[in-house]
């Protein structure tokens, strides 16, 4: 698909709540590019701006720095009903005093469309989001799935050019949830209606997103697309934020020379790997690095291995293995690690608790995280 | 075979709840009985005995001769020439209703306008301020109703505070005559009933989703829109409500237009109130107040209806 222009640019947009001592810094100078019928996700977890950012390009808050560009054009100052976006809420708040049919049809009617195109279109959206036969119900009678449905209905038919979606998967159950999930990304193609996606679920904005910003105390840490997020974290709280990661810190690290991208780092046994990093990164303290569990792999042979340590903690999860490891401590202080290992075929080596094993990974797997940022 | 158990075992159970509940219901009636009887008496009572008077002769020097007679409700609607003794519509009575139901009406829509704004101010404060704005709404019942119409009196009289406004500002050259009549009863009577409009519709605003609004304008509603579309609807219960608290007092208002309204601006409450005083007509006052009361029935079953429909509406 193609994806070229901008659909929504952020500009250095800051938010402020209240004044003097009691301000708060909900929302950090965020600057970041939206593409066209990209499925865009803000992660974070709750009360970290993300919702207060998809506030301010809805036009419920005026940014109190910056500005929003809707294909070029600044919307910044615009009221939420001269701009082509809409929002499904979280509560979904749909009127409860209309039909689902009649939920549709508001934003075609405020937007005088005619009658007959405003019928067609609620057929269509009807169709679209498999509740025909509802059309006549009232809200209270209907499921939080089917409220949902409708909820997405009425904000996808006016064909908005961006649509902001709230959480709006938070109050489903799990099975409902799923479905959902790829109800949207079906919405999201079929439509080709840029899509805005608030969610604190790593797991939900890995598998839907096109891309992923991470936000975290009013500051977006990471822009980039599932992989880069999962498999590049920048940050330690992207990095811990996304899945599950063990941080290792390295008290051994050299660089060639201070502008270099890549950086040293020594094992047991002077096993050195290669790993690539900032350019500016400066080598003052130790170096914190993040592996991935599912990237490690758990050897018998304890001395020659890049770590060593014993296993704590076994969970047999069927597919897989957690295991739960203290490393040996070369400066005193014990690192506990996690390892988790596929069972591929019935004869997978199970290691005990208490079992001494070696821990070996592949440099590339290494992310360095520079804290200093 | 399960289920042929646990209906056994069910049944004397639910009968013994549905004896426990005969029971509760009957130590209910007993419990509320005092209270019963003192409104059978204290509010049918006096209704029945005023419908019985209606229906009597009027004694020349006031009260009533114990003579059935239909005079009573006959003169509520007609009257005899004095001259010639034709058959007329007695058009003072009649001009009075219209004149009742009519100001009524305007002081239920000044209290809708006034106090939608006012509700909607209050519902949308901080939480911990809003029992203080509603502490404020309350207080003009601090005072007697007599005082309170006095200094009504004062503020809209020749030489009152509204006069010696404006000509002050010099809009007006003579005093503007403000006081004793049909503006002034209005007036008075959206004062003193707006309390009884601005509590209701603050208990429904305030239980408003304002996320509703916001998806309004979200949905390209204007300002006016979604009062028009979302909130009015949803907050109808609630105007309906303050709307009949203020209409029923308003129409068998007394105090406010005997003194705001002069001679001139009579309404059904002091009308009433001179057949069974200087008229000595005690039927057509006991018949007046049946038609009063009537009137206040009709708009009852308005409200009803209103209310009725829109729980059929919402259960569709």
């Amino acid at each position: 698909m193609k994806q070229d222009s901008i659909a929504i640019k952020v500009e250095g947009v800051s938010k402020v709540y209240g004044k003097g001592e009691s301000a708060f810094l909900a929302l950090n100078n965020a600057t970041l590019n939206i593409l066209d019928n990209e499925f865009f996700t803000l992660l974070g977890p709750s009360g970290c701006g993300k919702t207060t950012l998809l506030r301010i390009i809805a036009g419920f808050e005026n940014p109190t720095q910056g500005s929003i560009l809707l294909h070029g054009e600044d919307i910044s100052h615009l009221p939420p009903n001269l701009r082509s976006v809409n929002t499904v809420f979280q509560s979904y708040a749909l009127f409860p005093h209309m039909t689902v049919a009649e939920n549709i049809s508001f934003g075609l009617e405020m937007l005088n469309k005619p009658k007959q195109e405003i019928k067609k279109t609620v057929s269509k959206m009807l169709s679209l989001v498999h509740m025909e036969e509802l059309k006549d119900r009232h809200i209270d009678e209907l499921s939080g799935g089917q409220q949902q449905r409708v909820a997405l209905a009425r904000a996808l038919a006016p064909e908005p050019k961006v649509l902001l979606l709230d959480e709006s998967l938070a109050a489903l159950d799990y099975k409902l949830r799923k479905e959902m999930q790829i109800e949207l990304k079906r919405l999201q193609h079929a439509t080709g209606i840029t899509f805005i996606f608030v969610t604190h679920d790593q797991e939900e904005a890995l598998t839907m997103s096109d891309r992923i910003a991470v936000i975290n105390e009013g500051k977006l840490l990471q822009v980039g697309t599932p992989h880069e997020i999962y498999n590049k974290p920048q940050d330690h709280f992207v990095a811990s934020f996304v899945g599950d990661t063990n941080f290792l810190e390295i008290s051994s690290a050299s660089k060639s020379n201070n502008n270099d991208e890549v950086i040293f780092l020594n094992f047991n046994h002077d096993q050195i790997l290669k790993v690539p990093c900032k350019k500016d990164m400066a080598l003052n303290k130790s170096i914190s690095i993040a592996i991935r569990p599912e990237k490690v792999s758990l050897v018998k042979d304890a001395d020659s291995a890049l770590l060593a340590g014993e296993i704590v903690d076994v969970s047999f999860f069927g597919t897989d293995t957690h295991y739960s490891i203290e490393l040996d401590s070369s400066s005193g202080k014990a690192q506990s690690f996690h390892v988790r290992m596929q069972n591929a075929s019935n004869q997978s080596k199970q290691y005990v608790a208490g079992e001494r094993v070696g821990v070996i990974f592949n440099a590339e797997d290494i992310q360095v995280i520079d804290d200093s940022r | 075979m399960d289920q042929n158990i646990q209906s056994v075992v069910e049944f004397p159970e639910s009968k013994l709840e549905r004896l426990k509940a005969k029971q509760r219901t009957i130590r209910n009636y007993f419990l509320s009985a005092p209270a019963l009887i003192v409104l059978t008496i204290a509010a049918s009572g006096p209704l029945f005995i005023m419908l019985f008077y209606s229906f009597l002769t009027a004694d020349e020097w006031g009260g009533v001769v114990w003579q059935g007679s239909l005079q009573g409700w006959f003169e509520v609607f007609m009257r005899h020439d004095i001259f010639d003794g034709t058959l007329l519509p007695a058009d003072a009575h009649l001009s009075i209703f219209w004149r009742s139901i009519k100001l009524s009406l305007v002081t239920t829509l000044l209290c809708i306008v006034f106090g939608f704004p006012t509700a909607y101010f209050i519902a949308t404060r901080p939480r911990s301020q809003r029992s203080f704005w509603l502490f404020l709404v309350t207080v003009p019942f601090w005072t007697n109703l007599l005082i309170r119409t006095f200094a009504i009196m004062q503020i809209l009289s020749h030489s009152g505070f509204v006069n010696k406004f404006l000509q002050s500002l010099g809009l007006i050259e003579e005093p503007l005559r403000l006081l004793y009549t049909e503006t002034a009863v209005t007036i008075g009577m959206a004062y003193v009933y707006l309390p009884l409009m601005v509590l209701p519709l603050y208990a429904t605003i305030e239980r408003l989703d304002f996320s509703l609004l916001e998806a309004a304008y979200d949905l390209y509603a204007s300002r006016l829109q979604v009062l028009r579309r979302v909130i009015i609807p949803l907050v109808k219960p609630g105007l309906v409500a303050g709307s009949i608290l203020v209409f029923i007092p308003s129409i068998g208002a007394y105090v406010t237009p005997r003194l705001l309204g002069g001679g001139k601006s009579l309404m059904l409450g002091n009308l009433i109130e001179l057949q069974f005083g200087q008229g000595r007509n005690w039927p057509l006052g006991a018949a007046l107040s049946i038609t009063l009361l009537v009137i206040v029935m009709v708009a009852m079953l308005f409200y009803v209806r209103s209310t009725s429909r829109s729980g059929v509406n919402h259960a569709h």
